[in-house]
């Protein structure tokens, strides 16, 4: 068990490792759909935290009083997604 | 004639179904003494010592060999489905697709 | 997004901007919601076929609306075939691991609830958790990918049927 401050650190990097591989296959900039700019992020990160501080502890019931895991996931979708989302090859 | 026949397979049907259902009673009239809990009862006991969750730990670590069968249900379920309504025509599209963008851009990501 | 008084286009293949606008944000709070229940699976209700399904579901939600030549979330037939193996071989190999350190399929390595690994094998096997869980958050971690990979190319599949009879 890795701890840093209270703060459970392992599901959290798995979180962002298992939200990177799906994030990595989504094109935030398709032409038809909602197009992501910096503004539509920061909002939707900030909804992200609004709904991990109504889920409350989720993971371990013992850190931070929001979701990790969670806010973690959403981190790693985007990640993954200005990383490698824009020039993933072989669409279905 | 046919007449004939058609009672001779009531009645065989008859007495097969009296032999299944006088077995299938005689099983569950004694079915209560046969059931011993035990090995549940010990895991109920010691089973929370690892996670708080008894339905996962029952699903993934006592019954974990039964998980396995039941999640590669799903791969073969995906297989069929493929093959029968596909007939393989989505397959060599998408390996053709795969092949041709993989062609085009080498160095590339992947 | 909508500009002036331009009616929206109601061709069979486009969906309403209401829907286009909305689907996106909500598919990636379903990501998110659906990794939270695979990685919570020891702890809380759900686990890995639950929420591999609600991975599935926003993948759905997004090739429902936006049409499969347009979803901002492109599974390759890659993807799938890697996904799909991985989970599969990430649960077998957890499996003989305990058949190799203790004799028994499936043991559970890093809970070790009779003792019979040593304890520096059982830490690696172990999740970084506060639980003692073990593989079992990795069993349900190969089993969401395994979910979530193959209900997705169901429906792919299933949207593709129509352009290949179309084709022909």
């Amino acid at each position: 068990m890795v701890a840093l401050a209270n703060i459970v650190i392992g599901p959290i990097v798995i979180a962002l490792i298992f939200g990177f591989i799906v994030g990595t296959r989504l094109h935030l900039s398709e032409e038809n759909s909602f197009k992501f700019t910096i503004g539509a992020i920061i909002a939707l990160i900030v909804g992200g935290f609004l709904m991990a501080y109504d889920i409350g502890q989720f993971a371990t019931y013992q850190d931070l009083p929001i979701a990790t895991v969670f806010l973690a996931t959403i981190f790693g979708v985007f990640i993954g997604s200005a990383l490698l989302g824009g020039r993933a090859k072989g669409d279905h | 004639m046919s007449d004939k026949i058609t009672s001779l397979r009531s009645f065989i049907m008859a007495l097969a179904t009296i032999i299944f259902a006088a077995s299938l009673f005689d099983a569950i009239y004694g079915f209560k003494e046969l059931i011993q809990p035990g090995i549940s009862l010990v895991y109920n006991a010691i089973g929370t010592q690892l996670a708080p969750n008894m339905v996962t730990l029952v699903v993934f670590d006592w019954r974990g060999f039964d998980t396995l069968g039941e999640s590669l249900i799903l791969v073969t379920a995906v297989l069929v489905v493929l093959l029968v309504f596909g007939r393989g025509k989505i397959l060599d599209k998408n390996i053709n697709a795969d092949a041709a963008a993989s062609d085009m851009d080498e160095g590339d990501d992947e | 997004m909508v500009e002036g008084k331009k009616s929206p286009n109601w061709n069979k293949d486009d969906s309403s901007p209401i829907l286009k606008i909305m689907t996106l944000p909500i598919a990636i709070i379903m990501i998110a919601l659906g990794i939270m229940t695979i990685l919570g699976g020891h702890i809380t209700p759900g686990g890995g076929f639950q929420g591999g399904a609600m991975i599935a579901g926003a993948i759905i939600f997004c090739v429902i609306v936006y049409g499969v030549d347009g979803s901002p979330i492109k599974l390759s037939h890659k993807f799938i075939n890697a996904l799909e193996s991985i989970g599969a071989l990430a649960y077998v190999l957890l499996g003989l691991a305990g058949l190799a350190l203790t004799g028994s399929f499936l043991y559970n390595v890093g809970g070790n609830l009779y003792g019979v690994v040593p304890q520096a094998i059982a830490a690696i096997f172990s999740y970084p958790d506060v639980t003692h869980a073990g593989i079992v958050p990795y069993l349900n971690i190969a089993v969401g990918l395994k979910v979530f990979v193959g209900l997705s190319a169901v429906v792919i599949a299933f949207s593709q049927f129509k352009k290949l009879a179309e084709e022909e």
